[in-house]
């Protein structure tokens, strides 16, 4: 076009400047235009994340308690699953969605494979461990909050044990990255951080917790109060560790209110947050019911369409990175430290009650659900099916072989503040070799279904 | 020779600078100046040249938006030579910040920027020539008479480079992982089986083979359909159509548009002069120019500084053609071993990927200590660093001599490096006995690089 007009007999200078201001443009229109293939070569976060970006509270606006756990009627099991009765009274503040009714079976396909039938499958199954954590957040506030009214060492041990069961079950469904549950770090399409309000780790802050159980912020509402002062970690704290230090500094705010107060006082201040901590625990656990809900959000409707995120492999992409979880948390943070592998520090998942070593064999059938698929023994569709239909079943037979490898090891091991780094090193190799088989073959450059490594990797290829 | 029309030479000018400032825009959208360039805290170098380093920050964000600027400056034809010089120059220093980052296509970016740099481009339809003429005016000097042609040279280099691209990458699907096992498009296409239309055919049986056969005939044939008058047409709307799906298909970037933009050199270098006549007499109703007649040699082809300029021409033309064949002195897989895998347009015919770990012995000690490279390099450069043994190489030695300045003693260092071609079982890449302490990287044939593996790749099937 500029040739056009720099081609005629006169000179014109304001149509070359317009024409120059044009070019100038088109490179900046240009590249705003999505490539073809959005959701490629995106500048997102790099790794998958147990944490995500929650940020500063959530949008639910509980009060002091405000959930009824049925605590005087004897101790009727609330409904947290899809659907059905409600089980979730009222108190102050909102008190989240309505949900009720029994958890079905594991979602188990016996269809032909297909990738949508795969991204189906892999939403039912978070459904499925979401609505069985909501039941077990429900018994956990309903032990707390009998602990809380009527504190008993009967009372606290009946805390304790529902607190480890939420813990594994929890363990069972975090490593399922995908979603709202996800941070953005690891879903940069719809994660919303959900999981970091109910488990923080690794982002986990005793001293924040401690804040909330000297000034009761907590009891204006949960917006503002942080992650890692919130969910399992805190109530873990809160139910096991027994002394009345804190690891507040001495000149903060905190610490010079926590000097004030007798034992007595502070055991009965823990008291009143695990009650109200729990109960913010029980709302978020509704809500990510809610999200897989048919009558909610119904996000495996949008999971399975891959709405949002371009195309059905970006789709694929995202949910199969939460298979890296053994390799970025579990060898990486749980197991490297123990074994004296690697860069990381020691930040057990549990440190008060110590159920690290379950955790893991939680995470491992996570791993197992979504590779092999949700049923009992991995029956269903998975990521296996995926590899025999493209012709690399052997891949598949050898990931499962390296699952089983650990799954066996752990079965042997003492619990992981009891271990060696000897058995810790061994743990750690089995870690490595199902890793290994992951970055080989399964992900990165080398797949042999041609799913990226996380954003950190994106760029143009050739 | 005659000389030709400039025309030719103009467009290619438009269209190059436009398609850079794109290219340097995107790398600024995307993010990528962050995290390619700046994020690594260890960068891979090119041999020779280990004294590269990125500007800080707000320097390189800044150099990438001139470097926009320059591309559009080239483009307009704008202090041509300054601007086509330092935009060479900025390509090339971008690309040798760390070796993970090479692409075929911004090597080639780089080499058609530098030809370009050193042609007359801006003697015609720019604002150079038109400052020019403007300068003569308010001094009352002649204007000087518009350029209309230049030599044939320029017009014939710009052939082979692009002819050179395409026959070269033709001639690496010449082997049997792409001709007969039709990997790894088979993985490739596996990913796009949700595509309207196509995407279900993907999934039909010897659909991939197909495939990778046009792709092998397409590459290797094109120049040929190209430079013949009756089947040029057809075989440019087969480049168009051509470089348009692979974009569809594949996270190749400005790469279809800066061949289909090139692929237009091998049409008549008139023909753009007679496209913008034929367009001028439908929107003007002045009266029509003439298409400008073929002069004959002038005493001017015959200059010294001509001659020498043929030269170096030539040479430069031999170097292009012997770069992409220095595979062959090293023998074996080069998708394998990687040597003389770089510069040899070599584009989209592997899929290769595997993990490598690092084992440091110290000195007087029998164990060793496990080294995830994971601790020095990104994502991107890891899975980049695997299938490259000369970037595994540099990262041994780097972790050596940090363990060295630590121990004040020499250190062993060993690498286990699994690693998956097209879809095969994964296999060693380096020798894992060697000392990669005592390896001197160079031209030479690597011994401590292990053979490639000789079963064949798997019939991965496109699955819907």
């Amino acid at each position: 076009m500029n040739l056009l007009l720099l081609h005629s007999a006169k000179p014109r200078p304001f149509g070359r400047l317009l024409l120059l201001g044009f070019c100038a443009l088109v490179p900046f229109v240009a590249c705003r235009t999505p490539d073809p293939r959005p959701g490629l070569g995106s500048s997102g976060g790099s790794t998958t994340s147990g944490t995500g970006s929650g940020g500063k509270g959530s949008s639910s606006a509980q009060g002091t308690g405000g959930v009824d756990f049925n605590v005087g009627d004897g101790g009727d099991k609330g409904d947290g699953g899809l659907g059905g009765t409600t089980g979730v009274g009222t108190g102050g503040g909102d008190p989240g969605p309505v949900s009720g009714g029994e958890c079905t079976a594991p979602p188990v396909s016996s269809e032909d494979f297909s990738k949508k039938l795969l991204l189906e499958s892999a939403g039912a199954c978070s459904a499925f461990q979401a609505c069985q954590f909501s039941d077990a957040a429900f018994e956990l506030g309903r032990q707390v909050t009998l602990y809380a009214d009527e504190p008993s060492d009967e009372h606290l041990e009946n805390a304790r044990a529902a607190w480890i069961e939420a813990a594994e079950v929890w363990s069972g469904a975090s490593p399922s990255q995908f979603g709202p549950v996800a941070g953005v770090s690891s879903d940069q399409y719809h994660g919303r951080g959900i999981g970091a309000f109910i488990h923080a780790w690794p982002s986990v802050n005793r001293c924040e917790v401690e804040k909330q159980v000297v000034n009761r912020s907590y009891e204006a509402g949960f917006d503002g109060i942080l992650p890692s002062a919130r969910g399992l970690s805190a109530l873990e704290y809160l139910l096991f560790y027994a002394g009345s230090d804190t690891v507040c500094s001495a000149n903060s705010s905190a610490g010079q209110v926590w000097a004030t107060l007798g034992s007595d006082e502070i055991a009965a201040a823990k008291r009143d947050y695990a009650k109200s901590a729990v109960a913010d625990l029980y709302l978020k656990a509704q809500e990510l019911v809610n999200v897989w809900a048919a009558g909610g959000e119904n996000f495996g409707a949008t999971l399975a369409s891959h709405e949002g995120y371009g195309s059905e492999q970006e789709a694929l992409n995202v949910v199969a990175w939460s298979l890296l979880y053994p390799y970025d948390y579990v060898r990486d943070l749980k197991v490297g430290p123990l074994a004296g592998m690697g860069t990381a520090l020691p930040n057990p998942i549990s440190p008060y009650a110590q159920i690290d070593l379950e955790t893991i064999v939680a995470n491992m059938q996570a791993f197992r659900a979504l590779f092999q698929g949700c049923g009992e023994d991995g029956a269903g569709i998975g990521f296996d099916d995926w590899l025999v239909a493209a012709g690399a079943g052997d891949l598949a037979t050898d990931i499962l072989l390296a699952l089983d490898d650990i799954e066996a090891r752990a079965s042997t091991l003492p619990p992981l503040h009891l271990a060696s780094s000897d058995e810790m090193a061994v743990f750690y190799a089995d870690f490595k070799a199902l890793s290994d088989l992951l970055k080989q073959q399964f992900f990165g450059s080398g797949s042999v279904l041609n799913l990226k490594l996380p954003a950190g990797a994106a760029s143009d290829t050739d | 020779m005659a000389p030709v029309d400039i025309s030719f030479l103009v467009f290619f000018r438009v269209a190059l600078g436009v398609l850079l400032a794109i290219s340097m825009e995107r790398f600024l959208a995307y993010g990528w100046v962050d995290q390619l360039l700046l994020a690594p805290s260890f960068r891979f170098k090119y041999f020779g040249f280990h004294w590269v380093e990125p500007l800080p920050r707000e320097q390189l964000l800044l150099l990438f938006r001139v470097l926009v600027g320059l591309g559009l400056a080239v483009a307009a034809g704008l202090c041509f030579r300054l601007s086509a010089i330092l935009l060479a120059l900025g390509l090339s220093y971008i690309q040798l910040i760390d070796v993970s980052t090479y692409l075929n296509h911004y090597y080639l970016a780089a080499l058609l920027a530098w030809l370009l740099a050193f042609s007359p481009a801006h003697r015609a339809r720019s604002m150079d020539a038109w400052l020019g003429r403007l300068w003569a005016r308010a001094c009352g000097y002649a204007e000087p008479a518009p350029v209309t042609q230049v030599a044939t040279a320029f017009l014939w280099l710009l052939r082979c480079q692009i002819g050179l691209v395409y026959f070269c990458a033709g001639l690496a699907k010449l082997q049997s992982d792409w001709l007969l096992y039709a990997q790894p498009l088979r993985i490739w296409l596996g990913a796009s089986t949700d595509l309207p239309l196509l995407g279900p055919m993907f999934t039909w049986p010897g659909v991939p083979l197909v495939i990778s056969w046009i792709g092998f005939l397409f590459d290797t044939t094109i120049v040929l359909w190209l430079s013949r008058s009756r089947t040029r047409p057809y075989a440019y709307a087969l480049v168009l159509l051509f470089h348009t799906l692979t974009r569809a298909l594949f996270a190749i970037g400005m790469f279809p548009w800066i061949m289909s933009a090139c692929a237009l050199i091998f049409f008549p270098p008139e023909a753009a002069q007679r496209l913008w006549m034929g367009l001028a007499r439908r929107f003007s109703s002045g009266a029509p120019g003439t298409t400008p007649k073929r002069a004959s040699a002038s005493p001017f082809a015959r200059s010294a500084l001509v001659r020498a300029g043929l030269l170096v021409g030539c040479l430069y033309v031999a170097f292009q053609v012997v770069m992409p064949f220095r595979y062959l002195a090293y023998g074996g897989n080069v998708l394998w071993h990687e040597q003389g895998m770089r510069f040899s347009w070599r584009v989209m015919v592997r899929a290769k990927g595997g993990t490598v770990a690092f084992l440091v012995k110290l000195p007087d000690q029998e164990r060793k200590v496990f080294v995830d490279p994971n601790t020095y390099l990104t994502s991107f450069q890891e899975n980049e660093m695997a299938g490259q043994p000369d970037l595994i190489l540099q990262m041994a030695q780097y972790i050596g001599r940090e363990y060295e300045a630590r121990e004040k003693r020499p250190v062993e260092v060993y690498a286990t490096a699994r690693i998956s071609l097209n879809g095969r079982r994964a296999a060693p890449l380096v020798d894992p006995s060697v000392n990669l302490m005592t390896v001197r990287d160079g031209l030479g044939p690597a011994s401590w690089i292990l053979p490639a593996p000789t079963e064949a790749p798997p019939l991965i099937v496109p699955v819907l």
